[in-house]
């Protein structure tokens, strides 16, 4: 095999490589490892985020939002609650000012986020498959959104 | 008037100053919130004790909430230039997965317009409200506060679609020197009787706020200290209404409308005699380049002449047709302008012009 021909093939090689890892670029649903959820429909997952009561084992389920991430938090608003930041803003708002619902716990800092998540197994959140597959601490419940 | 109203704006300040967020408990959840609304208002005519012909208006509004189990507490205070109030205190039980039972003075469920903003201004588009939804204490003629039993429960029909439904039994207003005056627990008096509201509301999609409703209120008013009611004699106002209403979104617009015939019992020394008003309102928006909003809302009542009760209230702006801009300047800032020409039963119609800030915190 000749140099330039071998130079080409581990180009090409690349070049699938890299696209294998954009196309797995993902956005999962977790939970802490220990929690014994395991099943939530995508119409389950917005209603725990638009205040509605959604329960497993006669526990209410608690979504907590992951801040830190501009891109993640757009795709949240798009993949999840299907509505604009500002619509979003003001549905929450709302819910608090007519029947004392808190709006759900907003963490800009990954730390706090899994000990939070931790502290609560009926608790679940949002993150990039990749660091869910890092973390020992979660375990991933489903794909929310995965890039084209 | 000058040096009070400078003491009100001072004791708002100071409480927007004390404002802080608790540190959140791991048993439970709870969140504060304030409402801060700023900004003048110009009337073109100026009757003696009617509104002045400028007011320069600031409302706090500070909300609490604790959420712990099926245990929900919710609190709401308004500081005002005009006033210092508790609004809303209630303790609620969740009896099911969406049905709550509540104790404790809280805002009549038979008004749309208040069970979705309350005193929360920024999330209200226009900075006046319709006359059939104003508080007591600005004109309204409804009872808008009781103090007793509220229940709220909701239905789920196929897929996403829902009934709600919202019910309260408690202590009305009284009719006092010349406003409707609620019950307040932290003054309790004697004379205030019985207030009954329920809505009843469809949803097309829960997930959704598009809805259409129907309301019914009942009430038992009872005359202290108003001139006017004691020069007709009058003892009691029993108050009957039954309102529908719609709010619904399509695209950029929103529609909110509402239409509530009431009916007044008005018993006297002598004889009893009954009156009628129709009240109904149209507000539309359009929201463009997602920060502004274009509003408008064309309110009319009728009877108003023949109306023994709405002569209890001759400063109550009935009629209104009213157009206005709203810029959202930061993500929960808001600038607003109105123009409006009003017409309230004593003072004819007159030109209205109103500016505000509002925001909420955090």
């Amino acid at each position: 095999m000749s140099t330039a021909r071998a130079l080409l093939i581990c180009c090409l090689g690349c070049i699938l490589c890299a696209q294998a890892a954009v196309a797995k670029r993902q956005v999962v649903l977790v939970a802490s490892a220990t929690s014994p959820l395991h099943d939530l429909d995508s119409l389950e997952l917005r209603k725990i985020y638009l205040g509605f009561t959604v329960k497993r084992d006669g526990k209410t389920v608690k979504g907590l939002r992951n801040t830190g991430d501009k891109d993640l938090n757009r795709i949240f608003l798009q993949a999840v609650v299907a509505m604009s930041e500002k619509s979003y803003s003001r549905r929450l708002l709302s819910l608090t000012l007519r029947q004392g619902i808190p709006r759900p716990s907003e963490y800009n800092n990954a730390g706090q986020l899994l000990e939070a998540l931790s502290s609560d197994p009926y608790s679940v959140t949002y993150m990039w498959k990749d660091a869910a597959d890092r973390s020992a601490d979660v375990k991933a419940l489903r794909v929310l959104w995965q890039q084209d | 008037m000058a040096i009070y109203n400078r003491k009100r704006i001072s004791l708002v300040l100071a409480l927007t100053a004390l404002f802080n967020v608790p540190p959140a408990r791991p048993d439970g959840q709870q969140e504060l919130l304030l409402f801060l609304s700023a900004g003048p208002t110009y009337h073109q005519v100026a009757p003696d004790d009617g509104p002045e012909d400028y007011e320069f208006d600031l409302d706090a509004d500070i909300l609490y909430t604790y959420l712990n189990g099926r245990f929900r507490l919710l609190g709401e205070y308004l500081a005002a230039t005009d006033e210092v109030e508790l609004e809303r205190f209630q303790l609620g039980w969740q009896t099911g997965k969406e049905s709550i039972g509540w104790i404790g003075r809280f805002h009549s469920p038979g008004r749309y317009w208040n069970a979705i903003y309350h005193h929360g201004q920024f999330l209200q588009t226009s900075i006046s409200r319709p006359f059939i939804e104003q508080f007591e204490d600005d004109g309204g003629v409804l009872p808008t506060h009781s103090t007793g039993l509220l229940f709220e429960t909701a239905h789920q029909l196929e897929h996403t679609a829902a009934f709600q439904f919202a019910f309260s039994f408690g202590a009305a207003p009284i009719i006092d020197r010349n406003e409707l005056k609620p019950f307040d627990p932290l003054d309790p008096g004697s004379s205030n009787r019985a207030a009954a509201d329920m809505r009843l509301a469809y949803l097309p999609d829960q997930l959704e706020e598009n809805q259409i409703g129907l309301s019914l209120h009942w009430s038992e008013l009872e005359v202290d200290g108003n001139h006017t009611a004691e020069q007709q004699g009058l003892r009691r106002v029993e108050q009957a209404s039954i309102g529908v209403y719609l709010d619904w979104r399509w695209q950029e617009w929103r529609f909110l409308s509402s239409l509530t015939p009431v009916i007044n019992r008005m018993k006297r020394q002598a004889h009893n005699q009954t009156d009628s008003f129709l009240a109904g309102y149209f507000q539309a928006e359009y929201e463009f380049i997602n920060q502004w909003t274009v509003f408008g809302r064309l309110e009319q009542t009728n009877n108003t002449s023949s109306s023994d009760y709405l002569e209890l209230f001759p400063h109550a702006v009935t009629d209104r047709q009213m157009l206005g801009l709203r810029f959202d300047l930061a993500r929960q800032h808001a600038l607003s302008i109105e123009v409006s020409r009003a017409e309230t039963p004593s003072d004819g119609d007159f030109e209205q012009y109103l500016l505000q800030w509002s925001a909420v915190f955090p």
